[in-house]
């Protein structure tokens, strides 16, 4: 227990790591999932906003251009799926899986042609963490909550303000109706595909930014596979906070918690099997789907192409 | 009637979903391929001195020649080759060639008769026991170096030997020369090591390092993971921060290429001042990496099995060790933060070391029975 104590801060530390870059791709998915698009290619935008972020931060020397041009590749790579979901009326969840193939593919031939034999091109800068007086200081929670990167903190403030959106504004209900059943919300004059393509929009843009926050605050390098599964994980994480604002952001910090739970245990009980603690976050997924992957929640017009001609 | 029209844009959607996807996947599988062409120029040095044989060298990587660890370390130590080696010519390294891919890779080297075939690593000696059979009949003229490989325990399914050899680092060595530059620079008597796969290598690096450190303080405590992998740099951050909380650990070695430089993060948050890094298998010194303070570096003898292969004794499974008197292995530079005193015990100790009289395998056995 002693042991508990002392590696909590670390564990919460981990935990808010951890948690944003699944929180931004996750808040991301909302938006399509509300538009009835489920995009499963989210680890693949991520990839593609996590080397243009690093690339463009360390060409230009500025961490905030990286993030805003990672974002913007992120929009580019979601038009595709945009593109075959919302034009050709493809399957979402083929579209989603070509997308996991070839996002990271164009990252890691970018990053080859980026970094080539030029070695000082591998490590990038780095994005400073901002402590707030006296409440940084707190203890056990103050490091982990209080001392974060920008980014981090506008992860955070996103939420409320996502939670607003679809609850009060004109454009939210949109969302939210366009999910439920697209025809009638054309009745009502809503133009379905246009909100569509916005939520792709805001889906890519989020979820790169996600991606961006693993290379601009995490570490300052780009290798082939660094989301490591986050894409996925921010899939689950959507269905178990029930398709809400709030409902990701504690999912998100579940995840982070039980992922920085594994590496304490990895670090304290080192003649264990390794694989047996790094299952934990995974277990905590598959067990949040079973309990909250009911096929009955979620917006009804989820995943199915829409029609406009069809009664 | 709207229902055949349904059923009919569905199978018309169908069709450009399957070229769609296609389309989508060759691309995908293009462009990596593209991707692992990288820049690296093709050649190093020009062959053809004229009047002397000239020869083809080909790198097999799983990674990138600029992963900042293993693969970079090798391709450094290939260039170091060339560049006493003016009448050979290297052919574009193949990058991030999967396990699934291993075989075609060298088989297509193989078709162009490059003379050394250099596999980064022990995976591609279970990827690459057909190609060799094929090409000891096939194409005499190549030849296969496959690096961190026991030929006797790890090639047993060989049809032939003939035209391979392997290359085997002193692993003791080298994590002495680490667990001295520790022991020296511990101040809290806790010192750590992440690697990235559980390899009888990876065991006897840690066990030879926290037995090195302990020659020099007794009192010394070791932490390790051996199975971070080498990719989740993430995992390097949260481990090393974990242990420096909870252990009070300050010096760091790493044999995990990306996680090593997690790990760097987490010293660097802890203050670069008080908290180490001892990087390896090339040598990172320097003002951008501010917590590491040397590098044990390994070089991978490519230059010994280029003058084999002209003088014709290559070959027949035989495996170079890569030590510290042949230059296999040793130390880099030292940063600003080891004082000249530390330095000089440390190169003190790097003799006795290469001399054999520093530690015993009975200490390093000692450690390892300790391990889980």
């Amino acid at each position: 227990m002693d042991g508990f104590i002392t590696a909590l801060p670390t564990i919460l530390k981990a935990m808010t790591m951890g948690a944003v870059p699944i929180l931004l791709a996750s808040l991301g998915e909302v938006f399509s999932e509300r538009a009835g698009l489920v995009n499963i290619g989210l680890e693949g935008i991520m990839a593609i906003g996590a080397f243009v972020g690093f690339a463009v931060a360390k060409m230009t020397g500025n961490l905030w251009v990286g993030l805003m041009v990672g974002m913007l590749a992120g929009v580019v790579i979601n038009m595709l799926y945009a593109f075959c979901t919302i034009t050709l009326c493809a399957d979402q969840v083929v579209t989603g899986m070509a997308i996991n193939i070839l996002a990271p593919a164009i990252a890691l031939f970018g990053y080859n042609l980026f970094v080539g034999s030029n070695s000082a091109n591998a490590t990038g800068d780095q994005m400073a963490s901002i402590a707030i007086p006296g409440l940084s200081q707190i203890p056990f929670v103050g490091d982990a909550f209080f001392d974060q990167t920008l980014l981090a903190y506008l992860a955070f403030i996103l939420v409320p303000l996502v939670r607003y959106f679809f609850k009060h504004f004109r454009a939210g209900l949109s969302f939210r109706s366009v999910g439920e059943n697209p025809h009638a919300a054309e009745t009502l004059g809503i133009d379905v595909v246009r909100v569509k393509y916005i939520a792709c929009v805001v889906c890519g843009a989020l979820t790169a930014a996600g991606g961006a926050f693993l290379t601009l605050c995490y570490t300052p390098i780009y290798t082939d596979g660094i989301v490591m599964g986050r894409g996925f994980i921010a899939l689950a994480t959507v269905i178990f906070g029930r398709w809400s604002a709030l409902g990701v952001l504690g999912a998100s910090l579940l995840f982070g918690f039980f992922d920085g739970v594994n590496v304490a245990l990895q670090a304290q009980f080192q003649s264990a099997p390794v694989m047996f603690f790094k299952m934990i976050p995974y277990i905590f997924t598959i067990v949040a789907l079973i309990f909250f992957g009911s096929k009955h929640a979620g917006p009804k017009a989820n995943g199915q192409p829409y029609y406009r001609e069809m009664r | 009637m709207s229902e055949s029209k349904h059923s009919l844009s569905h199978v018309m959607v169908d069709r450009r979903q399957a070229i769609g996807i296609g389309l989508g996947s060759v691309a995908a599988v293009t462009l990596a391929g593209c991707g692992s062409s990288s820049s690296s120029s093709s050649s190093s040095s020009d062959s053809s001195d004229s009047g002397s044989t000239s020869y083809k060298v080909a790198m097999i990587m799983s990674g990138t020649i600029t992963d900042g660890g293993w693969d970079q370390g090798h391709y450094e130590s290939l260039q170091r080759a060339l560049s006493n080696h003016s009448n050979w010519t290297m052919l574009e390294p193949k990058e991030n060639t999967a396990d699934a891919d291993a075989a075609t890779a060298a088989q297509s080297y193989v078709d162009q008769d490059v003379d050394l075939i250099i596999g980064n690593g022990n995976q591609f000696a279970s990827d690459w026991a057909e190609v060799v059979a094929d090409a000891a009949d096939s194409h005499p003229k190549v030849h296969f170096l496959i690096t961190n490989t026991d030929p006797t325990t790890e090639m047993s399914d060989y049809e032939t030997l003939d035209p391979v050899e392997t290359v085997l680092p002193d692993f003791k060595q080298t994590g002495a020369l680490a667990g001295v530059v520790a022991g020296l620079m511990t101040k809290t008597k806790s010192i750590g090591f992440i690697g990235g796969m559980k390899l009888p290598s990876t065991i006897t690096k840690y066990s030879a390092y926290l037995a090195a450190a302990r020659k020099i303080d007794s009192s010394i405590q070791g932490q390790y993971n051996f199975e971070a992998g080498f990719t989740d740099a993430s995992l390097g951050t949260n481990l090393t921060q974990q242990w420096i909380s909870s252990n009070n650990v300050d010096v760091m070695w790493g044999d995990a290429s990306a996680v090593d430089n997690g790990a760097r993060q987490a010293l660097q948050a802890a203050g670069a001042d008080t908290h180490f890094d001892i990087a390896q298998p090339i040598d990172i010194v320097g003002d951008d990496q501010p917590t590491v303070v040397t590098s044990t570096v390994t070089d991978w003898m490519i230059s010994q099995a280029m003058d084999e292969i002209e003088s014709g004794s290559f070959g027949g499974g035989k495996s170079i060790t890569a030590s510290m008197s042949n230059g296999g292995i040793s130390l880099g530079k030292f940063s600003d933060k080891v004082s000249s005193d530390v330095q000089s015990k440390i190169k003190d100790y790097a003799q006795q070391i290469q001399d054999d009289a520093f530690l015993t395998d009975d200490e390093v056995a000692a450690v390892q029975n300790t391990l889980g």
